[in-house]
C-alpha cells in the first residue's frame, strides 16, 4: 500500500510483484471491500451460519429456564455505531422472554439508545407504551443519567426514576407490584446491550447483589467480556454473528442472519490480503536482505 | 400528500455516503457531514438529558420537595466553564460528579476487578484438570505476562525467556483484540449498506454518489495528466 511498508521506504526502485503489491493505491482495497460486501447482501449467498458458540447457548438456555414472570433487566447502550451487531440480539432476546412470559425492564445509559429500546418493543410487539401488557410486563424507564452512579441507584432502588420513559408512575404498575426487597435482589438476568464497556454491569449489579450479568455486546468488547466469563457475566452474544446465533435459536432470523454472508465474505478478503501483505513484507525484505 | 420519511431518509443516505467520501479524499460533502453529525448529536444529547432531568425532578417538586432543584442549579454552574472571571464555579459540579462517580467505583471496583479476577484466575487454572491443556495455557500465559511487567529485576537468563513469552501472549490478545475491531467495523459497515440498498428511496442517492465519483476520478486523472 502506498505510503506504508518497510520495504518500501528502504527501495526506491520496485520490481517485483510483490514490492508492487505494497504500493497499491490503499483506495482500491476500500473499492474491493466494498464489492465484496455488497455481492452477497444484493444476492444472498446461503452461506451455513455453522454450530451455534458456547456463549450463545449459555444465555439461551439460562434464559429458557427463568420461570415466568422473572424480571430481566435490558441496558440499552449501542449507539448508531453499535445498533447493527447489537440490536438484532436485543430484538431476539427480548422475543425470547415474551415468550417465556418473563417480566422485561428497559433503560437507555446512553442518550442514543433511548430511540432503540422503542424500536426493539416495536419490532417484537407491534407496539410500545400502547401495548396491553406495557406497565405489567414490559416497562421502558427511558435514559438514565451517569452509567454507574444512575445503575448503582436504579439497583438499590428499582423505584429511584419514579416514572417510566413516559411519565407513567411505577408505583402504579402491575409490574412493580411483587418485588419483595425493591432492588437489584429482585433481578433475574441482567442485560447489557453496546459496545463501550460491561465492567460496570458486573461492579453493581453482580457482585453486590449476586444479580447474573450477561451481554449483547459488539464485537470488539468481547476480549473485554471473557475475564467475567463464565462466573458473573453467565453469556454472552459476539457482534453480528452472535445476535444471529440467538435470531437462529428463536426460530426467526432477521437482519443479523441476512448480514453473515456478507461478514464471511468480508473476512475472507481480508485475510487474503492479510496473508498476501504478509507474503509481500517477507519475500521483499529478504530481497533486500533482512534475512 | 408529501410523506417527511422520505426527506429523512434521503438526508440519512447523503450523510452516511458523504462521511464514506472521505475514503476517496477529503471533500466539502465529508465536512457537511461531519459537522452535521456532531451538531445533531450534541443537540440530541441535549435534548435527551434536558428531558430526563426534568423527568427525575418533577416528582418531587409535585410533592412540594423544592430543594431538589439544587440539583439544576449545580448543573447550571457548568456553563461558568465559558467565563474567565467565574470559571472556578465550574468546578464545583465536576467535582461532584468525578467525586461521585469514583466514590460509586472504588466502592465495588476493589471486589469485582482486583479479588475476583485473581481468585477466578486461580479457580479456572485449578479446575482444568479435566482440560489440562486449557490450564496450562492459562497458568502460563498469565504468569509469563505478568512478568513481562516485572522491572524490579533484569530480564536476562530464565527471566528473560519468560517475559518473552509473555510478550507474545500479549501480542495474542492485542491480535484478537485488532481482529474483533475489524470485525466490529464490517458488520456496521454491513448495516449501512443494507440500509442504502433497501431503503427507499436512499438508492437514488447511491447511484448518484457513483456518479461523482466516477466524474472525480476522472477529474483528477486528467488535472494529473495536465500537470
Amino acid at each position: 500500500m502506498r505510503g506504508g511498508g518497510w520495504a518500501v521506504q528502504q527501495s526506491e526502485k520496485s520490481t517485483s510483484l510483490w514490492e508492487k503489491l505494497q504500493e497499491i493505491d490503499v483506495r482500491y482495497i476500500y473499492l474491493l471491500v466494498w464489492i465484496v460486501v455488497s455481492i452477497p447482501i444484493l444476492k444472498p449467498l446461503g452461506l451455513p451460519l455453522g454450530s451455534i458458540s458456547e456463549e450463545t447457548m449459555l444465555l439461551y438456555d439460562f434464559i429458557d429456564h427463568l420461570p415466568p414472570r422473572s424480571i430481566v433487566v435490558m441496558i440499552a447502550d449501542q449507539g448508531p455505531a453499535a445498533a447493527t451487531e447489537c440490536q438484532p440480539g436485543m430484538v431476539a432476546i427480548f422475543r425470547h422472554c415474551v415468550e417465556k412470559d418473563l417480566r422485561v425492564l428497559f433503560f437507555a445509559s446512553r442518550t442514543e439508545a433511548v430511540p432503540f429500546i422503542e424500536q426493539c418493543m416495536i419490532d417484537v410487539l407491534g407496539a410500545s407504551k400502547d401495548h396491553p401488557d406495557y406497565g405489567k410486563l414490559y416497562v421502558n424507564l427511558g435514559f438514565i443519567p451517569q452509567y454507574e452512579i444512575g445503575l448503582s441507584a436504579l439497583a438499590a432502588n428499582i423505584f429511584y426514576t419514579t416514572t417510566d420513559a413516559y411519565g407513567n408512575s411505577l408505583k402504579s404498575m402491575e409490574f412493580f407490584k411483587d418485588l419483595p426487597t425493591g432492588t437489584a435482589k429482585d433481578w433475574s438476568l441482567a442485560i447489557y446491550f453496546g459496545n463501550s464497556n460491561v465492567d460496570w454491569v458486573v461492579r453493581q449489579v453482580n457482585d453486590p447483589y449476586g444479580c447474573p450479568v450477561a451481554g449483547g455486546v459488539g464485537a470488539v468488547l468481547v476480549s473485554r467480556i471473557y475475564p467475567y466469563y463464565p462466573q458473573q457475566v453467565i453469556g454472552f452474544l459476539t457482534g453480528l454473528r452472535g445476535s444471529a446465533e440467538y435470531e437462529v435459536l428463536v426460530g426467526k432470523p432477521g437482519s443479523a442472519v441476512a448480514g453473515m454472508d456478507a461478514q464471511s465474505l468480508a473476512h475472507l478478503a481480508i485475510i487474503i490480503m492479510i496473508i498476501i501483505g504478509n507474503i509481500g513484507y517477507f519475500v521483499s525484505k529478504r530481497r533486500i536482505g533482512g534475512f | 400528500m408529501f410523506d417527511f420519511n422520505i426527506l429523512i431518509v434521503l438526508a440519512a443516505a447523503a450523510m452516511t455516503l458523504g462521511l464514506y467520501s472521505y475514503l476517496y479524499r477529503e471533500n466539502i460533502f465529508f465536512r457537511i457531514a461531519e459537522h452535521a453529525y456532531v451538531g445533531a448529536a450534541a443537540g440530541y444529547s441535549a435534548l435527551i438529558s434536558i428531558e430526563s432531568a426534568w423527568r427525575l425532578l418533577h416528582p418531587h417538586l409535585d410533592k412540594g420537595e423544592y430543594y431538589w432543584l439544587i440539583t439544576i442549579l449545580i448543573g447550571l454552574m457548568y456553563v461558568f466553564f465559558f467565563t474567565k472571571k467565574y470559571f472556578w464555579l465550574y468546578r464545583y459540579p465536576t467535582a461532584i460528579v468525578i467525586g461521585s462517580g469514583i466514590g460509586v467505583y472504588i466502592a465495588r471496583g476493589i471486589k469485582t476487578q482486583l479479588i475476583r479476577r485473581i481468585t477466578d484466575t486461580i479457580s479456572n487454572v485449578s479446575l482444568s484438570i479435566l482440560t489440562p491443556f486449557d490450564g496450562a495455557i492459562r497458568a502460563i500465559g498469565v504468569i509469563s505476562a505478568l512478568l513481562y511487567f516485572y522491572a524490579t529485576m533484569e530480564h536476562k537468563g530464565p527471566m528473560q525467556h519468560i517475559s518473552k513469552l509473555g510478550r507474545y501472549f500479549l501480542m495474542a490478545a492485542f491480535g484478537s483484540s485488532f481482529g474483533v475491531t475489524i470485525m466490529s467495523r464490517v458488520s456496521l459497515f454491513i448495516g449501512r449498506l443494507r440500509f442504502l440498498y433497501f431503503t427507499y428511496p436512499a438508492q437514488y442517492v447511491v447511484v448518484l454518489a457513483v456518479i461523482m465519483l466516477v466524474a472525480a476520478i476522472i477529474y483528477d486523472h486528467v488535472r494529473k495528466a495536465e500537470t
